[in-house]
């Protein structure tokens, strides 16, 4: 070891010991504690530095006054590596339930953690907008699609985090060396042999809720058959899919994702077809009546990229039905025409805002929007973007098959 | 019967036990304005964690179950603490947001069929005999400490010539036989040192031939005392390694000061480190005492002890007032100047006092208070009384308490 690096060793220690007693603050104490207790939690031999940070628990409606306390007794500390912000709750719906408290809380959490050095890029999909990590990189993000994005798709290495740990690790610049910083802990485990190649971004998606649903917590190498070049949205909905039906938080696809191809195959395999993925639509899918009538439509989860929107905004016209579209804060995109201004969301998500009480169905593409919109009681019709588009009768069809 | 962890988050508590037969998903599972377990099909979906020692294998579920962790302490619904077998990382950070104690890699099968537990540091209590279980209010269940064995309890102090009592000493170590902490020993010089040095007058007296040869004689004296002593510790299984005090412990200006190294190697590597009150050169240059009570005040604030335990041949401190003894449980080193006087007092009119050349009961309770305002807790018990030391170990009170404020 040359003495550079010994100095710069001791230093780091020294840091993390002033933080720890509280030297720094309490904002940073709290941080220490938090690293400090998941290594233990992991056994981890080691903290590592980390490229930048991701956090959650942006949206008032999860983390309420709780959180807003929680943030305020930090005391203002300043994160020590580029930080990016998850969405909030949708805006003009606030404003319509007339939700004042919920409107305030809201902007003081963007507030406190902008005060904290946090980007308010309210995104989440960091990727496409503020910050693609590169090959092999530490991070901690807690926005579980973009996890499993940067570790299949990019080839950098990031736990699942929570919203506090991300944050303490935005703080001290370090998260505890466990999970998938690890080479070994991000091996396949079962091989999904693709006899078809899903076709838009729905099946891609529904290929990881049947992946996350039969092999739960279990890493996939997709093996497909045939040629195959999803787009980047297909491989966002797969593993935003994924993660939220099976937890899993990183695939692979042979020769195709960066890592694929340097593990053994797994010995354990599956078959899946596009008539497995169409069962598991029709399970997860609400099934209209004929008197139905989609309330909602809702494309973006998780946000697309500008190019995307972009391509959506172009399609949008004479839409009859409501429709929401996901994306970043407003600045970080170009012009929105104005024919869609009302329905961007921007800098939000369906999935963590209030819903006014009139929206009871709701159309969406997304797999991961579908779990969580389901659980709040709403029905949800799967469609491909092409069809919700599409959707002028307000009656929708039984299969989109 | 008590079982070891990993701490989560430190602290201390007792209480009854909720034990849960299947993980818990905070988020969604428990409602954060009750405490109630609301998950769907969870065994144990209806009670309350309000108040209870929660014990379960892990948490399932969002992320957000940590912020629902925190909620619940807000709101005053959560557990007292948390005990788990394998936790994850959702459990692990709701517990140090909410600041609630917190112990991992329980085998917490152990724990179902107990109704109550106490918690302190990495240490979990429990038993069918809740009497005997640490009370919440106490000092807890002290993982370190240094055990002042006063030279009055393992030698016949007033004996003309050194005399061992060698009973107390075999009742010690059988108390403390099997035990896991980290402890040392340091014992007082009672009939070795006390007498010879008072019935010479060797503090006054300059360095002749003889004065040499005398210190010396009472240098050696520890060493057979210390010998008799680690014997019988050793007999115990208790691996009892002596350290001369006077080779470690010199002067500078001001001050006395010592080289911690070879005590913290031996506790490093699970010996029990064994000093003594002995002779050696005070900072002014002059031969003098060094009473086992200081040896243990700079022991503890330097290698970071939290408890001195004092074991002596009187159960507690006490003032005596028309031959009607009162023991004090708890001082607060502001109420010690006071005390300090009416000790005095009575001691000018009791004529029955040992020779102690290192100031007895007042030389003892001004270095006492020194370690509370040092934030290090001391008890003095009985140290004929064996069951004094077994309860202070369990961290119940048994005689004084000498704190802070």
């Amino acid at each position: 070891m040359n003495k550079t690096s010994k100095n710069s060793k001791f230093a780091v220690t020294q840091l993390l010991q002033e933080m720890a007693s509280g030297r720094q603050g309490p904002g940073y104490k709290k941080a220490f504690e938090l690293i400090n207790g998941l290594a233990k939690v992991y056994n981890s031999k080691r903290l590592i530095p980390v490229n930048s940070v991701q956090i959650s628990g942006v949206s008032y409606k999860n983390i309420g006054k709780t959180g807003i306390s929680f943030l305020k007794n930090l005391d203002s500390p300043q994160v020590r590596v580029p930080t990016t912000l998850n969405p909030a709750c949708y805006e003009p719906f606030l404003h319509k339930l007339h939700l004042n408290e919920e409107i305030r809380g809201q902007k003081e959490i963007v507030k406190l953690y902008s005060e904290m050095g946090v980007q308010t890029s309210l995104t989440c999909s960091p990727y496409f907008y503020v910050n693609k990590p590169e090959y092999s990189q530490h991070l901690a993000w807690a926005e579980s699609s973009a996890v499993v994005y940067a570790n299949s798709v990019l080839g950098a290495r990031t736990n699942r985090e929570g919203g506090p740990s991300a944050l303490a690790a935005a703080l001290t610049g370090f998260t505890p060396e466990y999970g998938l910083h690890l080479t070994t802990n991000r091996q396949p485990q079962v091989k999904i042999i693709l006899e078809q190649i899903p076709e838009n971004s729905l099946e891609w998606g529904l290929l990881g809720c049947w992946t996350g649903i039969n092999h739960k917590n279990t890493i996939p190498l997709f093996f497909p058959e045939s040629s195959c070049s999803p787009t980047e949205e297909d491989l966002q909905s797969l593993s935003a899919a994924l993660i939220t039906w099976g937890g899993t938080p990183i695939f692979h696809i042979s020769h195709l994702t960066p890592e694929a191809d340097i593990f053994p195959q797994p010995e354990n395999s599956a078959n899946c077809k596009l008539d497995d993925l169409e069962i598991i639509r029709q399970q997860i899918s609400y099934q209209p009546q004929t008197n139905d009538e989609i309330d909602f439509v809702f494309l973006g989860c998780p946000h697309y990229s500008t190019a995307k929107l972009n391509e959506v905004f172009s399609k949008f016209h004479n839409q009859n039905i409501k429709t929401g579209i996901g994306g970043p804060c407003k600045n970080l995109i170009g012009q929105i025409p104005p024919a869609t201004e009302l329905a961007y969301f921007g800098g939000s998500c369906i999935a963590v805002s209030y819903l006014l009480p009139s929206i009871k169905t709701v159309a969406t593409n997304s797999v991961k929007a579908c779990f969580y919109l389901m659980n709040r009681n709403i029905k949800t019709v799967l469609l491909s973007e092409e069809e919700c588009l599409n959707l002028k009768s307000t009656v929708a069809r039984k299969s989109f098959k | 019967m008590k079982l070891k962890g990993k701490i989560i988050y430190p602290g201390k508590c007792r209480g009854e036990i909720l034990f849960l037969q299947a993980p818990l998903s905070f988020y969604g599972g428990v409602d954060p304005n009750t405490g109630k377990i609301i998950q769907e099909n969870h065994p144990q979906k209806g009670k309350t964690l309000k108040n209870k020692i929660l014990v379960l294998p892990n948490s399932t579920g969002s992320t957000v179950g940590s912020w629902t962790i925190l909620r619940l302490a807000e709101n005053k619904k959560g557990p007292l603490a948390f005990i788990t077998k394998n936790c994850d990382s959702v459990l692990a950070t709701g517990s140090i947001l909410a600041e609630t104690p917190h112990l991992d890699n329980i085998p917490i099968k152990q724990l179902a069929k107990f109704d109550e537990l106490a918690l302190d540091k990495n240490i979990i209590h429990f038993s069918t005999n809740k009497s005997i279980l640490p009370a919440q209010s106490e000092t807890g269940n002290p993982d370190d400490f240094i055990i002042k064995l006063g030279g009055s309890v393992i030698t016949c102090k007033n004996h003309p010539q050194p005399k061992v009592n060698l009973q107390p000493i075999t009742k010690i170590a059988e108390k403390l036989r099997g035990t896991k902490r980290n402890f040392i020993l340091v014992h007082g010089a009672g009939s070795y040192g006390h007498q010879p040095v008072s019935r010479h007058n060797l503090l006054k007296r300059s360095l002749t031939l003889e004065t040499r040869i005398l210190w010396s004689k009472v240098q050696t004296f520890q060493y057979q005392l210390n010998t008799h002593l680690c014997n019988i510790f050793q007999e115990n299984n208790l691996p009892t390694y002596p350290v001369q005090p006077s080779a470690i412990f010199t002067r500078s200006k001001e001050k006395i000061i010592f080289n911690s190294a070879p005590v913290e190697f031996l506790l490093q590597n699970n010996f029990i480190p064994v000093l003594y009150g002995t002779p050696f050169f005070n900072f002014a240059g002059k031969l003098d005492i060094l009473s086992g009570d200081t040896i243990c005040l700079m022991l503890a604030e330097e290698l970071g002890f939290s408890h001195i335990f004092h074991l002596t041949n009187a159960p507690g401190f006490y003032l005596e007032q028309e031959k009607e003894k009162t023991i004090i449980r708890e001082i607060k080193a502001s109420q010690w100047p006071g005390l300090r006087q009416q000790t005095i007092e009575h001691q000018k009119t009791d004529k029955n006092t040992t020779p102690d050349v290192t100031g007895g009961i007042i030389g003892k309770m001004d270095s006492l208070i020194k370690a509370a305002e040092a934030g290090i807790e001391s008890y003095i018990i009985d140290g004929n009384n064996p069951d004094s030391l077994e309860k202070i170990l369990r961290g119940i009170n048994a005689g004084t308490r000498i704190i802070p404020e």
